[in-house]
């Protein structure tokens, strides 16, 4: 599908269009609070907490420091985590999930916080769903082709668990930088590919990255995550990289799953996610 | 009883009436090629009675025996003056000669340009090919929807949207008419060009309101073009070279007279362009477009008449042999023309739509498991009968029958990965009945109803959601099958009244007041989220769960004559009130969605305007100047969950909403050499979400929108020019051939279609950036010819 992007671009070059960034006053509305998090099955738990900021300002996001983020399995909490030293606003702790059990956090700011002093967030219930094994993993040269840049390529190859509602986050990491623009956000569904294998057989193995040299080191991680999950991030996705261009979908608030304890109504931004986590490293070799 | 009495009186009377009367009827041609001559004045002088020739060329006039002065005319062709003395029925056919171009300037006869004052219609507009072709071009190329647009109430997103939209209407409410057949995309290269070939184009026709009742299934606009239907007098034909493209036109009588074609193509040739550049990728890419129009005619005898015609056009993307993209529209119809007796008139007409979009990997692909295609197509049956009765002079009677089949087949998706989306079966059956009444000398009266229905139909597997619930994923509580057949939904109860009445008092010989108000129904819907559609958006019907729309609109307007009909002014303004639009969650997945159901919301919405047009059409120097003020809003209520709140659950200014949208024609007839014409737009920025702050994840910045079109992009203008030189021609020969030369966007303006908001991939910044998509001078030379 991604092939389709490509020609109406193509489209809007031949007939002379122009794209120019332009000076814009934009006035900055309600300040809203970002609680970004996932507990995983194998690495340790993490929220991030943020606050809105201009969108056209040089600055980035401001962070808040001391909330009490709790995490809960099943409703009986797990443990609190703590607050990165070096890096305000991160926070993590030694909590691991299992399969099919439900996971949320509460995030208290403490009085006297410059943003959102005295409030209670809580996150929606996220069960951790399963993820499929890696199979086995490759890296093969390929040479220049029209939309196909000559290098060495990595692929992974994996069977798709049998059974309808599974959704799934893939990252990437390129000699250990994670691909992290707004274009490398990747989520799908098992709508058309349920209990398929990505062996070369059935489907294609599935690519890691792109064209790389020899030597380079790919990591992929692929991850489970909710229907609302995946909901948050394609609309993100869409939301960041479906500009520019005469068919642009409409402009769309990103909310997660994020809220105040106290009024439900009142919704912060950002996702906590609950994920079983699979990853392959691959090397570029002949 | 008090009812039946006057029931019988006015039987009784029209009989009365009607055995004084005599009824004068056939048809008007174009003396040079025979073509039906559409909307030609048909009169007599003291007294006063008339009519105009419909959509075939055909009138019928009933009035008192006598001796009357007879006259037949029409813009740009010479009034024919008979005397005739009518002691009982008569049949009298008619060619009118186009005008010389002295008789043009100069000869404005009195009763010819008065149309718009006699006619209750209001809310039309009327182009003939020849003004089209006046009117300077993209690129050269004849483009009828890019010209309506100059027209008032008429408008697009911006420049290459697809579709348009009138007065305040979403480009899917607009009923595009082939030679009868539905249209489901009017454009080529996702918006750029219309579909229509000028050379094959007869007569356009748009009602913005006071849609006559024959028409329904959408609720803004029908847009009725009608092909040429071949020169039954010689062989001719007519062609072009342009930058863009090459066309060609040939038609010419089989039996003179009798039967005649009509066949015309079209191709485009950027692909060509493209094989000569260095870049490997462009050279590998296919970008073209191209149409083929046909229509044969055969007067069997003076009172049948049979034609058939056809469309077939489509579009092809291509890149190297990775990948086809393409869509296209396939059109045929079969008319059969019935003159029953002088004063019934029927055409039965049956249509078969076409129109299918496909998208895959070329099929030379050499690793199978990498192949994928996605077919798709929405096919329409479409069978109709109208009859007209002229039952005397004071009322012109409609009525006919309709239904439309409907089979809507959102994907057929083969390859590596194989599904098929379930086809959607609908029948749309409609009747309709209208008369044009000519109250006084000075009322006239044109009262009609219509009544649709619509049946979703199986086969289908119907997902079932707990009722009380939102419709979405979480609430499935089944799934209901419907075999071949079945009723899965019908809408056949009151609300499928449609009336229609349009109301004109005549105030003065120069003046008139128009009133109207028309209701529609649209049964079927375009799904798509995005700023212009894409040819690939589906189209889905009314079912279970997504509910017919419907639209109420009253008008009144203002037609004042000046000069004897040299200048026309029209004033008109409209409120529109909109019931069950279709508008969407927010990150609404509408493809390959079977249960479509699920990302869709209701909407309500408004539209108010008024409409100001200055016209001269006739003299040296010919077009218009045209003024609209408009506003158009949507509101869907808020829901339960933050994918159903659409702005908060507040009003909010539809994308295409323009408030000042100006548009100055101007053609000039320099001498027989040389005309000269000009364009003038400016537009309101069309409205636009700014951000009210930026959210932030794993590094990515993304915009927060919590209002939906809040702001407006900066204002739009545009001028452009052109020339048409006629080449010296041989006098003896039919030959003659012209350069068209033209400039779009004279002065280079780098008008923004949008402004969006990113991130920037090197450096991480968020920035606003302006898109513009014709930003700058594009001139262009078309040779044209015709013999």
């Amino acid at each position: 599908m991604k092939k389709i992007y490509y020609i109406i671009p193509l489209m809007l070059v031949l007939f002379t269009n122009c794209q120019d960034v332009i000076d814009l006053n934009v006035a900055e509305g309600e300040k809203r609070i970002i609680i970004n998090g996932r507990i995983t099955d194998t690495l340790a738990a993490e929220v991030s907490i943020y606050v809105t900021a201009d969108y056209l300002s040089t600055s980035p996001n401001p962070r808040i420091s001391n909330a009490v983020v709790k995490v809960y399995e099943n409703n009986v909490l797990m443990g609190q985590l703590s607050e990165s030293g070096t890096e305000p606003g991160y926070y993590r702790g030694p909590y691991f999930g299992t399969e099919g059990n439900n996971y949320h956090i509460e995030v208290f700011i403490p009085e006297g916080s410059t943003y959102f002093s005295n409030t209670t967030w809580v996150s929606g219930a996220e069960t951790m769903n399963r993820i499929y094994p890696i199979d086995s993993t490759y890296s093969v040269f390929k040479p220049k082709a029209p939309f196909q840049d000559e290098g060495y390529y990595a692929y992974t190859m994996f069977t798709e668990p049998i059974g309808k509602g599974d959704n799934y986050r893939e990252r990437i990491w390129r000699d250990d930088s994670l691909y992290a623009t707004q274009y490398d956000l990747t989520v799908y569904d098992d709508e058309f590919i349920d209990g398929r294998s990505f062996n070369n057989k059935d489907l294609s193995a599935a690519q890691v990255g792109g064209e790389g040299e020899l030597g380079e080191v790919y990591k992929v991680e692929y991850s489970s995550i909710s229907y609302e999950g995946r909901k948050f991030l394609s609309l993100l996705i869409e939301q960041t990289t479906q500009v520019g261009s005469p068919f642009d979908p409409a402009p769309a608030p990103i909310y997660g799953n994020i809220s105040n304890a106290n009024d439900p109504n009142q919704l912060g931004l950002g996702y906590f996610f609950a994920s079983k986590l699979t990853y392959a490293t691959i090397e570029l070799k002949d | 009883m008090n009812k039946t009495i006057t029931l019988f009186t006015f039987l009784l009377f029209s009989f009365l009436a009607t055995s004084q009367t005599v009824t004068i009827s056939g048809y008007v041609k174009d003396a040079s090629n025979g073509e039906d001559l559409i909307g030609v004045s048909v009169y007599t002088t003291e007294p006063k009675h008339g009519t105009v020739t419909n959509s075939y060329g055909f009138y019928s006039l009933t009035i008192p025996k006598g001796t009357y002065e007879l006259n037949i005319s029409f813009i740009g062709y010479a009034t024919i003056k008979k005397t005739v003395t009518l002691t009982a029925n008569k049949t009298l056919n008619y060619q009118l000669k186009e005008e010389t171009e002295e008789l043009a300037e100069v000869i404005v006869t009195d009763k010819k340009l008065d149309e718009n004052l006699r006619t209750p219609e209001m809310g039309v507009e009327e182009l003939s090919a020849k003004e089209i072709k006046k009117i300077p071009q993209f690129l050269g190329e004849v483009d009828v929807v890019r010209t309506l647009t100059l027209l008032p109430g008429v408008s697009t997103v911006g420049e290459g949207a697809n579709g348009f939209n009138v007065r305040g209407g979403n480009v899917d409410q607009n009923l595009i008419l082939l030679d009868d057949a539905p249209i489901f995309s009017s454009s080529h290269l996702f918006g750029f060009f219309s579909i229509f070939n000028g050379d094959a184009v007869k007569d356009v026709k748009l009602y913005k309101g006071g849609m006559p009742s024959q028409y329904g299934g959408r609720m803004s606009s029908v847009l009725d073009v009608r092909q040429k239907d071949g020169n039954s007098k010689q062989f001719s034909g007519s062609g072009g070279i342009g930058l863009l493209s090459t066309r060609l036109m040939l038609e010419g009588p089989i039996i003179k007279d009798k039967l005649s074609y009509m066949i015309a193509g079209r191709r485009s040739y950027l692909d060509m362009f493209l094989r000569l550049s260095s870049d490997p990728e462009l050279k590998d890419a296919i970008i073209y477009f191209y149409d083929f129009n046909a229509k044969v005619n055969y007067t069997i005898n003076e009172r049948n008449k049979v034609y058939l015609s056809a469309y077939f056009g489509k579009d092809v993307f291509g890149a190297a042999d990775l990948f086809d993209f393409g869509w296209g529209n396939g059109t045929a119809t079969l008319r059969w023309n019935y003159l029953i007796n002088p004063k019934l008139f029927l055409n039965t007409t049956l249509v078969y739509s076409d129109y299918t979009y496909d998208l895959g990997t070329a099929d030379d692909e050499a690793e199978t498991f990498n192949t994928f295609n996605w077919k798709s197509r929405i096919r329409n049956y479409v069978g109709k009968s109208s009859f007209t009765y002229y039952l005397n002079v004071k009322h012109k009677l409609n009525f006919g029958a309709e239904v439309t089949y409907y089979v809507f087949d959102p994907g057929v998706i083969s390859g590596a990965i194989s599904t098929v989306l379930q086809k959607e079966y609908a029948l749309e059956p409609a009747i309709y009945l209208e008369d044009e009444w000519s109250v006084t000398d000075k009322l006239t009266v044109l009262g009609g109803l219509r009544y649709s229905w619509f049946y979703n139909l199986g086969e289908r597997n119907v997902q079932l959601y707990t009722p009380g619930e939102s419709i979405n994923v979480e609430n499935v509580s089944g799934v209901q099958h419907y075999s071949s057949g079945e009723i899965i939904a019908s809408y056949s109860g009151l609300e499928g009244i449609e009336p229609r009445l349009a109301v004109n008092y005549r105030l003065n010989q120069k003046t008139s007041l128009k009133l109207s108000y028309n209701r529609n129904r649209q049964y079927i819907h375009l799904i798509s989220n995005n700023t212009s559609p894409t040819p690939v958006d589906i189209w889905r019907p009314a079912g279970k769960y997504i509910q017919p729309a419907t639209v109420n609109q009253i008008a009144i307007g203002y037609f004042r004559n000046f000069k004897d009909g040299t200048y026309k002014l029209s004033a008109e303004t409209y409120y529109k009130s909109y019931q069950n639009l279709v508008d969407y969650k927010n990150g609404a997945e509408l493809i390959f969605n079977d249960n479509i159901e699920t990302e869709l919301l209701p909407g309500r919405g408004k539209s108010y305007g008024i409409e100001l047009m200055l016209e001269k059409q006739v003299g040296k120097l010919t077009g218009w100047l045209s003024y609209t003020l408009s506003k158009t809003q949507i509101q869907v209520d808020k829901g339960p969950t933050p994918d159903e709140w659409i702005n908060d659950g507040n009003w909010f200014n539809a994308n295409y909403d323009k408030t000042h949208d100006i548009s100055l024609v101007l053609t000039y007839h320099l001498s027989n050499r040389w005309d000269l014409s000009a364009n003038f737009a400016f537009q309101t920025g069309r409205p636009m979400s700014p951000p009210e702050s930026r959210g932030v994840f794993e590094g990515v910045a993304y915009p927060v929108y919590t209002s939906r079109n809040s702001e407006r992009i900066p204002s739009y203008n545009r001028l452009d020019l052109s020339a048409n030189w006629q080449l010296k021609n041989n006098p003896e020969k039919r030959w003659k051939h012209s350069l068209n030369f033209s400039v779009y966007n004279a002065y280079g303006r780098k008008n923004a279609y949008s402004i969006f908001f990113r991130q920037n991939e090197d450096t991480g910044q968020p920035e606003a950036v302006r898109l513009s998509i014709f930003a700058t001078v594009i001139p262009s030379v078309t040779y044209n010819f015709n013999f």
